[in-house]
């Protein structure tokens, strides 16, 4: 690793007119970053506003509709993340694939959707108290919920148990693959057991929409930019970790320089 | 508004904005830690396909690491 930091010796290749494919598209990769990211704050600043402003109260709800702009995007958000984390999972595990970034990825994916799934819990909760006269309780959505949200936090655990980096993202994606084992039971709790909670605002099965008009949009708009924030937060991590790993490797090598150095006559 | 509804919003913003943050300055900081050219390569090959190993990174040209190189020398020593 050191190589890249040492004067190159041997007389360096004439500079090439244009710049090589490989820059030109991380060039490209972090503008689309950047893009997202400004899309998705554009996107949220637009939900909260039309959900807190804009939107009308609902009948039997009154203005704690306006969580409904934001507790089921969240919600998405959440098994999407998971859902990227299994494909990678999946993806490293399979040979022919097999390669760093998908562990990167699946790192980066469940992190945040561990963030999403806290938040999905709490303005569950928020919801919770007004509607049901609890903030709590041991209902099957909830429960299932509670228990996605710390399979994943022992998966995030999990990566940081010391050991050689192929053992330790095997077993991470191992344990990727039974934690999403829960994100059907927990889509289907509601179908499956009597629950206090409402059937799935969206339902994918039945594709209905149990909302209209401006409240539809602004759903749709909240589902879209939470999607874009965790895009942009997903990329950032993963960018934070190649850092980090280059950051021990180099850290490696010098401690080996530095061996090798004090060896020497 | 209802406060339940203030204080949702407010949770759920703040959060995600928090968490943002921290991933931005746990990425500048890890950059400032490493040479500009090693981190400048990060910075643009990102989570993309690992290039070639290190030795190949340093003959890239302008002494630059390729996109990724460094992190495929990573995955060799795997």
């Amino acid at each position: 690793m050191t190589t890249v930091l040492e004067p190159i010796s041997q007389p360096e290749p004439p500079a090439p007119a244009v710049s090589p494919p490989g820059r030109r598209a991380g060039r490209g990769g972090a503008v689309a970053l950047r893009s997202t990211g400004l899309l998705a704050l554009a996107g949220v600043v637009a939900t909260v506003w039309l959900g807190l402003w804009v939107t009308p109260k609902a009948k039997g709800f009154g203005d704690l509709v306006r969580l409904l702009y934001i507790h089921p995007p969240m919600a998405w958000v959440a098994f999407l993340a998971y859902g990227v984390a299994t494909l990678a999972s999946l993806l490293y595990l399979w040979p022919r694939t097999r390669h760093p970034r998908f562990d990167r990825l699946a790192g980066a994916s469940a992190e945040t959707g561990v963030v999403f799934t806290g938040l999905t819990l709490v303005t569950g909760s928020i919801w919770g108290r007004p509607s049901w006269g609890v903030w709590w309780t041991w209902d099957p959505l909830l429960t299932t919920t509670a228990l996605l949200f710390v399979l994943y936090l022992g998966y995030l655990a999990l990566r940081r148990v010391p050991g050689d980096a192929a053992t330790v993202a095997r077993r991470a994606a191992i344990a990727s693959l039974i934690a999403f084992l829960d994100v059907p039971i927990v889509y289907f709790s509601v179908s499956w057991w009597r629950s206090l909670h409402q059937p799935p605002t969206v339902d994918l099965t039945g594709r209905h929409l149990y909302v209209h008009g401006s409240m539809a949009w602004t759903l749709l708009l909240g589902f879209v930019s939470f999607t874009l924030a965790y895009a942009w937060l997903v990329g950032h991590r993963c960018r934070l970790s190649v850092l980090r790993e280059r950051e021990a490797s180099e850290g490696l090598a010098a401690a080996l320089e530095e061996r090798r150095l004090e060896g020497a006559p | 508004m209802s406060a339940y509804v203030d204080a949702g919003y407010s949770v759920a913003l703040a959060t995600l904005a928090g968490y943002a943050v921290s991933i931005a300055v746990r990425e500048r900081t890890a950059r400032r830690r490493l040479p500009a050219t090693a981190a400048g390569g990060a910075d643009r090959g990102g989570g993309g396909p690992a290039g070639p190993s290190g030795a190949t990174a340093a003959a890239s040209p302008g002494g630059v690491a390729a996109p990724g190189g460094p992190v495929g020398a990573e995955e060799g020593a795997r």
